[in-house]
Order: C-alpha cells, then sequence, then structure tokens
C-alpha cells in the first residue's frame, strides 16, 4: 500500500544550513564549533563568498555534511524560520522583534549582554516613570512596546537602527532601550543605566519541520558544543 | 489588511485536494458534517486559549449577542455533538473541509481565512481510536502525494502531569510551556531555578525539550519517576502506539516526541503533529481532546486532526499561479449564437449539454469569430 513508501532519499545525502549572522558572532560561533571538535577552518569568513561548504570537516563528527550561510543577523531568522536553512545562530533579541517559531536548543556562552533603559546622566528613575509622554529610542521596537505596556506606561517609541545613543543628547528622546555589553558607550554619550529590564543570549536555532535524521544531527551537534565548553 | 483571493487555477486545486481528503474520509467511514458560519462566542471563550479567543473576529446580532466567526472547526463540532447529537450511536465518526477565520501569522502577511480539513471520532477511548485517525492522516498525506511527510507523537497527559506534580502557578506555567514548546533547555532551566523546583521535575521538564525524543525520553521519564503511576501509563500508552505504527511498516513516518505540548488547549492525551520536511510551517496535527464535549454536555471522549489546507498547498503546488488560467476547452466546443436566431442558437448549445459535451457560446458578429485561445 502507498500508504508506506519509503520516504525518498533525495535529501538523505543533502548537508544542512547553518544561517550566521555576519560580524563578530560568526568568529566566535566557528570558535565554538571548532572547540567542540568540529575543525571548521578560521579563514572562512574572510572570502566574500557567502555560502561556504564545510562537509568535509563535519561528516566526521556530526555525521551529516553542513553549509553555512552569512546573513544579515536581523535575516537569520527569516531563512531558520522558512526552512531555507535548517539551523541558525541568533541573538534572543533578534528573534523577539521576529517573533520567530524556531526550535533553541542550545544556549551558547558568548554574547548574552543586558538589555537596559538608560537615560541623561542625573535623571532620576522614579521622575522618568512618572513623565506622562516619555519618548523612548531603541532598536528593539517590539520588545519595547511590549515592556511598557505591561507597566501601563505611555510611552513614544521612536524606532532607529543604530546609533541610538545620540537620541536623548539630540533632545529627540528621553530614554532609549538598548543592549548594554561593558556600559562604555552609554557614558561617553553622557548617559547612564536606570533599569535593567530584560536579558538577551546567543542561541542556537533550528527549523520546526525536521526530520528524525536532522534532529538527531543537531542534538550529536549539541552533545559536541556541550563538551566543547566543558573543556576549554 | 490583504484578503485572500484566489483565481482559477489555484482554486480547482484547492477543490482538488479537499476533494481527495473527503473521500478518503468516505473511504473510512467517516460522514461529512457541516459547522455552522456564526457561533455564540461566550460558550467558545470558556474552552479555547485566550489568545486564540483573540484572534478570532466577533461581531453583534439584532438582540446583542456576541457572535463569532467560525474559527476552529473542533470546538464547534463538540458543541454540536453535546447539544444535539448525544444519543446518536457512538463511536461517531466525522468529517468536514471548511473554511475558517482567524487572525493568524504567516510568512508573508496578515492572514485571515484558511481551511481546516478534518476528522473527529467521538464517543472512542483508547489507542485503537488514536491509531485510527493517524492512519486516516497519513493515508491522506500519502494519496495527496506529499513528499517525506512525517508525523510526531507526544502525550500532552505526561506534560500535564509533571505540571501537577511540581504545582506550577499560571504564569510561569505559559513561560514554562513556551520554553518546553521551543525546546529550549537554557529557558527551561532558567524557569525551574525562579519556581525552585526539586531536581526530578526539572530533570523531567528538560527531558521533554531533546530534539530527539523517541524511546530515550520515554525511558528517561520513566526513570525519573519510577511510582507515578500516571506518568507510567501514558509512556507504556505510547510505547504501545509507536509499536503498532513500526509493525505496520510506518517506521519512517513518525518520531515520539514529548515536546509536543502547544497545541490547541483543549487536548488532554495523545497528540500529533505532521509536516513536510523543510517546508517551515506544519501542515496540520491532532490529538485527543476527552473534556471538550464535557464543557458542553455529558463527558464523551474524542480524537480527531485537521489539516490546513494552505500548507498543503504550498507544499504540494509551490508554483501554482495565481492568475486566471486559460480555459482547457476541448476542439469543437465552440456554439455560435446568431443574434437574429437566438432560440435555435440556444436549443443547439442545449442540445450539445444534454449529451454531456463542454460547450462554450461564442456570439456571431460580422465577422468570423476569434479563434480560441491556446
Amino acid at each position: 500500500m502507498r500508504l508506506f513508501l519509503k520516504p525518498t532519499n533525495t535529501s538523505a545525502d543533502r548537508p544542512l544550513r547553518l544561517a550566521l549572522p555576519k560580524g563578530r558572532l560568526t568568529d566566535r560561533t566557528l570558535d565554538a564549533l571548532r572547540a567542540a571538535g568540529i575543525p571548521v577552518p578560521a579563514d572562512l569568513v574572510h572570502s566574500r563568498k557567502l555560502i561556504h561548504d564545510v562537509s568535509a570537516y563535519t561528516r566526521g563528527p556530526l555525521g551529516v555534511g553542513l553549509e553555512i550561510l552569512l546573513l544579515k543577523n536581523t535575516d537569520v531568522p527569516v531563512y531558520v524560520e522558512h526552512g531555507v536553512a535548517e539551523l541558525g545562530v541568533a541573538g534572543t533579541d533578534v528573534l523577539y522583534e521576529a517573533q520567530a517559531e524556531v526550535f533553541r536548543p542550545y544556549t551558547f556562552d558568548f554574547g548574552s549582554c543586558d538589555i537596559a533603559v538608560a537615560a541623561p546622566r542625573g535623571t532620576e528613575a522614579s521622575t522618568l516613570r512618572l513623565r506622562p509622554w516619555l519618548r523612548v529610542a531603541t532598536k528593539y521596537r517590539r520588545f519595547a512596546r511590549d515592556f511598557f505596556a505591561a507597566r501601563s506606561m505611555t510611552v513614544e517609541i521612536i524606532p532607529l537602527s543604530g546609533s541610538v545613543e545620540l537620541a536623548p543628547a539630540l533632545g529627540m528622546a528621553d530614554a532609549i532601550l538598548d543592549l548594554v555589553e561593558t556600559g562604555k558607550t552609554l557614558e561617553e554619550n553622557g548617559l547612564e543605566i536606570m533599569e535593567v529590564v530584560g536579558q538577551t543570549h546567543v542561541k542556537l536555532i533550528a527549523n520546526h519541520t525536521i526530520s528524525t535524521r536532522t534532529r538527531r544531527a543537531i542534538e550529536r551537534l549539541v552533545e559536541l558544543l556541550d563538551a566543547g565548553r566543558e573543556t576549554p | 489588511m490583504s484578503l485572500n483571493t484566489s483565481l482559477s487555477q489555484e482554486v480547482g486545486l484547492r477543490r482538488k485536494v479537499a476533494q481527495t481528503a473527503l473521500e478518503i474520509f468516505a473511504g473510512w467511514s467517516y460522514q461529512e458534517i457541516d459547522v455552522p458560519l456564526l457561533d455564540h462566542f461566550d460558550q467558545l471563550r470558556e474552552v479555547i486559549d485566550p489568545n486564540d479567543a483573540n484572534r478570532t473576529f466577533r461581531l453583534i446580532d439584532r438582540e446583542g449577542n456576541l457572535l463569532v466567526l467560525r474559527s476552529d472547526v473542533t470546538p464547534a463540532i463538540a458543541r454540536i455533538y453535546a447539544h444535539q447529537l448525544q444519543g446518536v450511536p457512538v463511536p461517531l465518526r466525522v468529517c468536514y473541509a471548511n473554511k475558517i477565520v482567524r487572525l493568524q501569522r504567516s510568512f508573508t502577511r496578515e492572514q485571515f481565512e484558511n481551511y481546516q480539513i478534518g476528522v473527529e471520532m467521538i464517543g472512542a477511548s483508547g489507542l485503537a481510536a488514536e491509531l485510527e485517525v493517524i492512519l486516516v492522516c497519513l493515508e491522506v498525506l500519502s494519496a495527496l502525494g506529499v513528499r517525506d511527510f512525517q508525523v510526531n507523537v507526544g502525550h500532552v497527559g505526561i506534560y500535564r502531569r509533571l505540571l501537577a506534580l511540581s504545582a506550577v502557578p499560571t504564569d510561569p506555567r505559559r513561560e514554562l510551556t513556551r520554553a518546553i514548546a521551543n525546546r529550549d533547555p537554557a529557558e527551561v532551566r532558567a524557569v525551574a531555578h525562579r519556581l525552585g523546583l526539586r531536581d526530578n521535575l526539572t530533570a523531567s521538564f528538560l527531558a521533554l525539550t531533546r530534539m530527539a525524543g523517541g524511546e530515550r525520553q520515554l525511558a528517561e521519564l520513566e526513570r525519573l519517576h519510577p511510582h507515578d503511576a500516571e506518568l507510567q501509563r501514558a509512556c507504556q500508552h505510547l510505547r504501545e502506539g509507536a509499536a503498532v505504527l513500526e509493525a505496520l511498516g510506518a517506521a519512517d513516518r513518525f518520531q515520539i516526541d514529548l515536546g509536543l505540548i502547544d497545541g490547541p488547549v483543549y487536548y488532554t492525551g495523545l497528540d500529533f503533529r505532521v509536516f513536510a520536511e523543510g517546508v517551515g510551517r506544519a501542515l496540520g496535527g491532532g490529538g485527543r481532546y476527552d473534556d471538550l464535549i464535557g464543557s458542553f454536555g455529558a463527558p464523551t471522549p474524542a480524537v480527531g486532526f485537521a489539516l490546513k489546507l494552505d500548507a498543503l498547498m504550498n507544499v504540494l503546488y509551490p508554483h501554482a499561479s495565481a492568475e486566471l488560467s486559460e480555459l482547457d476547452v476541448p476542439a469543437g466546443a465552440a456554439v455560435r449564437i446568431d443574434p437574429n436566431a437566438l432560440a435555435p442558437s440556444f436549443q443547439a448549445a442545449l442540445d450539445r449539454r444534454r449529451s454531456g459535451a463542454v460547450t462554450r457560446l461564442v456570439v456571431r458578429s460580422g465577422r468570423a469569430p476569434k479563434p480560441l485561445p491556446r
């Protein structure tokens, strides 16, 4: 009976695709892969190519081939959710903004940082909260909207895509909501943290509609990454 | 707001897909049921998730009652059964292919309308009924020619039992559910830590997040809760189901996956989700809902599944044209209509139709009629 035909084998040997955000996170992800015993070459990212087949390095330890895609960070969840890439690496801030429905089987130990509301030095947090119409500049529109709505605060969200720290200095915003790594950029632009309102983490993400074979490969990858983390 | 429109080719293909499914349902002795387009909202609200309720479209009738446009077929059928069909011999097997309207997130747009095609088997408890609907579902996917489809089978009863053992309050419960559904062990650990859960419960919730589920996942839960009869029973139930599917040769088609806990809130036991590899979103899913009918009338066990026609169309005909396609009219189908002799012309057309032949009327102008488009 047709019902029990074997699945077609066309996809069985196809390499998995891993979507990485171009930039800092790519280097650190590749470092983590190497620490996990998957010897992907470090100079990968120095070429202009956006797709790299590293199957030769992954078939041994993972049992499957791997292609690495280099994308803009906000595009990573899009590729993974559509299933074009089975795997990706993305920050929870990006995932939240995209409301991405993806699995998150592993959390890397790099790239975690605070999400904070910051305002010009000397601002009292309590007076900030009492302003009837607070203007907040941010790259994280959805997070900001949900956060202030949960506190029943009326806030004007000013959407920016970079150099958010400039907005209060020029009087466009009363405060900013942004990622804070060292706090140095805040300090140099005359801002200080009023409140830490969340945290982001960098996750390995996976598409929902993956076969058992792919799930096993991902579980193996997660085990290797865990082991790599313990023996730096 | 963009509303979904589909023209010619896609409409025809949609109908073909729905028809194939309905024929298979009939082949398994399911009777088609018609579900009303409008329903009273108050009763529905009590049985569905508040988030799902928010995504429905509501309107007010002349008496001021709040009505809701059909947004999910299963609760509607449960209500029809509780109010109108109690007393018919069970198990009652019904099927449907119905349009539903609700706001749902889609890749490309805010989508409002979709078709659900599915079956409900009412008044039957036990594994046999669950396996029956899974097999019906697999046959539909096979018959439609969906490639590389897979069904993942879980059991929400296991998660519910773990929640009961750990007494998690409502709000963190939602976070925990989300974290498990996302297969996010770090987040599960964080929530469990905040709640101060016992180690074996934290380990149990973590076990649910395993990507490669299967027997190993069941064994781990049984090891963590050796004396909990309810958990042991649920694990054994899934194991038996898996053995039957394997014996039937479907081993390549399914996987036990206990992280499958984010289906409709009315699911109570075994549940499953079907998808085609690499498509992005599930094609549909199903499960047991033993308490749903009881919330409208006498308690009655039931199980069912629904497929999303949109998702199926995406897999089967990714390039189906949304444009008006050329009609496939056979040669010789044209019947000329002479404006000066309408009755005899139409008589010729009627004769042709009576014989069942495809006919296309062409009004004769002075010139020769244009050839049919190719």
